[in-house]
């Protein structure tokens, strides 16, 4: 037994100093910082776009940022509390990373590939130095946690995860702990999730949406599911996404974002086989943000040129006294970006009024712009809640 | 004495008394008014429950002493639960400033890291009367923004973090804890840190136009700075939640330098998460005090 013992730690410490080799090749790749570094004092203040604190001038960037969606994307996978002593572990690329954390100490792993030789992995120590662990929350005491080396190729198929070992196996001591498997396949396969919208009233529906690209590609053969946990952390349901359109791979659902709190998160899996017949899983997250918005907007109550400003009003009806908050965009007629405003106030329940003051000084001459964007947030708790009702655009009549 | 006659005596010694729990320091030749704010980012809320763990447990006494030039700027040492939401986490440090900069105005440069440079963010981003949560739970934004001439950002995740999102993903999170024992997913501060949060943060309340003062950022972007058990687990995790680009183990190097005016990129150092908030592995502390204000 001590032989055997001994035998792993010898395999381990080689491992170890396999990993220290290429470690001090990654430093030297590093960027060391430059030098001299730039004095910031000698830095020129590039301008804000925040000239009074209620508006400014709009870039394309901001602009941009208007329409833009929650979304995230995501070349790994997860496999959450596996139990039994082999689990299928399907890999897409030559540059995957794949970590697995046993509950139990001294866990027996053998991580075979597809063509049946043995992966040599890395056994990673808990972070528990004092001087450098900053958390202990949620850590626990027990645990073998093994990653394969990032730097060693790896081959696209199936590989096999034996929990317990040949030893452990023929020894009848196989582990009883589930494991936690985390690959990451580092390449093109990727799983694009997003929201149609998100800060909802939790009387509306938002929609949860998901694609696999293979590239450019979207993957049509696949099983998405989204698990929707509370702000609490506790699982509320599990649904599948369909199919929206013939041949393109995007999936999705519609949900209502009833009780799940201020922040709930959406995980999301898919599970298929590329063109190729590379099996493949993914997972993802979303942030789903929803609560009950104290107003609704109620329609632009019309518009003022003074001598500073374009002033735009904005009604509300205000059920609950809360602060709300506006703000969007001014254009051009061909889209192009002049202004942006906001206003917020707290305000009582019945008719509420907020009003976007875009500097005069930035208008076109002419007219021919409108107000667009407009965003109105129940701004009570963060993160806040849109407004329902439909907000579109506004064309300003006046000319200047 | 009467009442009346001991006021002054009382306020004198409440003053003394915020000062104290507030942590600030001043030293004999302080240049004019520059007073230095260090906000420090995640942490399981007991090893920064105070000022001297802050000091000895995040920054280290060495970080400190470089960035003050050995003691002679003024300078307050933050400390809040960083557990909590980057928003909560804003309340405090502002009350904590506030109290600092009770005698007369000061040039505040903020020295923050990770999610410190978001707690900071906050404030400046909601600091005039139209901004989304200006003055956010009584919180005084504004007067700390009045008194801020930037902020020097040392890896913030200003577009959320890969990893963050990996432990999202993780029953209770566990593996992510154990290569960084920072990142623990179930305290709303990771949840709040993932990049679909910040997909919708910034393009509501953290908006670079809703600011007024400048935020400089560090990138990290080494891994294996040394055989620490953090910066194994940086290694591992860069790979496993798979970091695009440069990282430093728990945040890439296009996160760090999402934002941009007022303000921008400062540069990149090959210090990982771990040590691009000390003054050991590559001298941040003497970066920022010839360079930074």
């Amino acid at each position: 037994m001590k032989k055997k013992t001994l035998t792993i730690a010898t395999v381990a410490l080689a491992v170890t100093a396999a990993g220290a080799l290429t470690m001090n090749a990654t430093s030297q790749r590093s960027i060391d910082n430059p030098s001299p570094i730039p004095s910031i004092s000698k830095i020129a203040p590039a301008s804000a776009n925040n000239s009074r604190g209620d508006g400014g001038r709009l870039d394309a960037n901001d602009l941009k940022l208007s329409q833009s969606l929650e979304e995230t994307t995501s070349s790994r996978y997860v496999i959450n509390d596996a139990t039994g002593s082999e689990i299928d572990i399907p890999v897409t690329s030559d540059r995957a990373q794949i970590g697995v954390l046993s509950g139990e100490n001294g866990a027996q792993m053998e991580l075979v590939a597809p063509n049946g030789t043995s992966v040599a992995m890395r056994p990673i120590e808990r972070d528990v130095d004092p001087a450098t662990s900053l958390s202990k929350m949620g850590v626990p005491q027990n645990g073998t946690m093994n990653a394969t080396l990032r730097e060693n190729p790896t081959q696209p198929g199936v590989y096999k995860l034996r929990i317990g070992g040949g030893m452990a196996k023929a020894a009848g001591t196989a582990t009883k702990s589930p494991v936690s498997v985390v690959v990451n396949d580092n390449n093109d396969l990727v799983l694009r999730s997003w929201l149609s919208a998100n800060q909802v009233d939790s009387n509306d529906f938002t929609e949860i949406h998901a694609k696999v690209f293979n590239g450019k590609e979207g993957v049509t053969e696949a099983k998405v599911t989204a698990s929707i946990y509370n702000e609490k952390g506790a699982l509320v349901r599990t649904i599948p996404l369909r199919a929206l359109k013939d041949g393109d791979g995007e999936f999705g659902v519609a949900i209502r974002p009833a009780q799940l709190g201020r922040i709930a998160s959406v995980i999301i899996n898919a599970k298929g086989t590329t063109a190729d017949g590379r099996a493949f899983l993914r997972t993802g997250n979303l942030e789903l943000i929803s609560g009950r918005a104290g107003a609704r907007f109620a329609g632009i109550a019309g518009e003022n040129l003074t001598s500073e400003n374009l002033e735009v009003t904005v009604n509300l009806d205000v059920r609950a006294e809360g602060r709300f908050h506006v703000r969007a965009n001014l254009v051009t007629a061909d889209g192009q970006p002049i202004a942006w405003a906001q206003d917020a106030a707290q305000l009582r329940p019945g008719q509420g009024k907020l009003t976007l003051r875009f500097d005069r000084s930035l208008l076109p001459k002419g007219g021919n712009v409108s107000v667009r964007d407009i965003e109105l947030t129940d701004v009570s708790e963060m993160p806040g809640v849109k407004l329902p009702g439909k907000v579109g655009t506004y064309s300003v009549r006046g000319t200047f | 004495m009467t009442r009346t006659a001991l006021a002054p005596m009382y306020r004198m010694i409440l003053l003394a008394l915020a000062f104290l729990a507030a942590g600030v320091s001043f030293g004999q030749t302080a240049s004019a008014q520059t007073t230095l704010v260090f906000v420090h980012g995640k942490s399981d809320g007991v090893s920064t429950d105070s000022r001297d763990k802050v000091i000895n447990n995040y920054w280290t006494p060495d970080m400190i002493k470089a960035c003050t030039r050995n003691y002679t700027v003024p300078y307050i040492v933050c400390y809040y639960d960083g557990r909590k939401h980057y928003w909560d986490g804003a309340v405090d440090v502002a009350a904590q400033v506030n109290a600092a900069i009770t005698n007369g105005s000061r040039n505040l440069v903020f020295v923050t890291h990770s999610m410190g440079g978001l707690v900071t963010r906050f404030m400046l981003c909601n600091a005039d009367p139209t901004d989304p949560y200006y003055n956010y739970r009584g919180a005084n934004f504004n007067r700390i923004q009045a008194n801020t001439r930037h902020v020097l950002s040392l890896a913030p995740p200003n577009a959320g973090s890969e990893a963050a999102d990996l432990a999202a993903t993780l029953n209770k999170s566990v593996l992510t804890s154990w290569l960084v024992g920072l990142l623990d997913g179930n305290a709303p501060s990771t949840q709040a840190l993932t990049t679909a949060h910040f997909r919708t943060a910034n393009a509501q309340w953290m908006r670079d136009s809703l600011r007024s003062k400048p935020i400089y950022t560090v990138a990290g972007t080494g891994l294996w700075n040394d055989f620490c058990t953090e910066c194994v687990g940086l290694a591992t995790l860069s790979g496993l939640a798979g970091l695009p680009g440069e990282d430093d183990g728990l945040v890439a190097q296009y996160s760090a330098h999402y934002t941009g005016a007022p303000g921008g990129d400062w540069y990149n150092t090959d210090a990982n998460h771990h040590y691009n908030r000390r003054n050991s592995y590559r001298k941040i502390g003497n970066d920022i005090a010839t360079y930074g204000y």
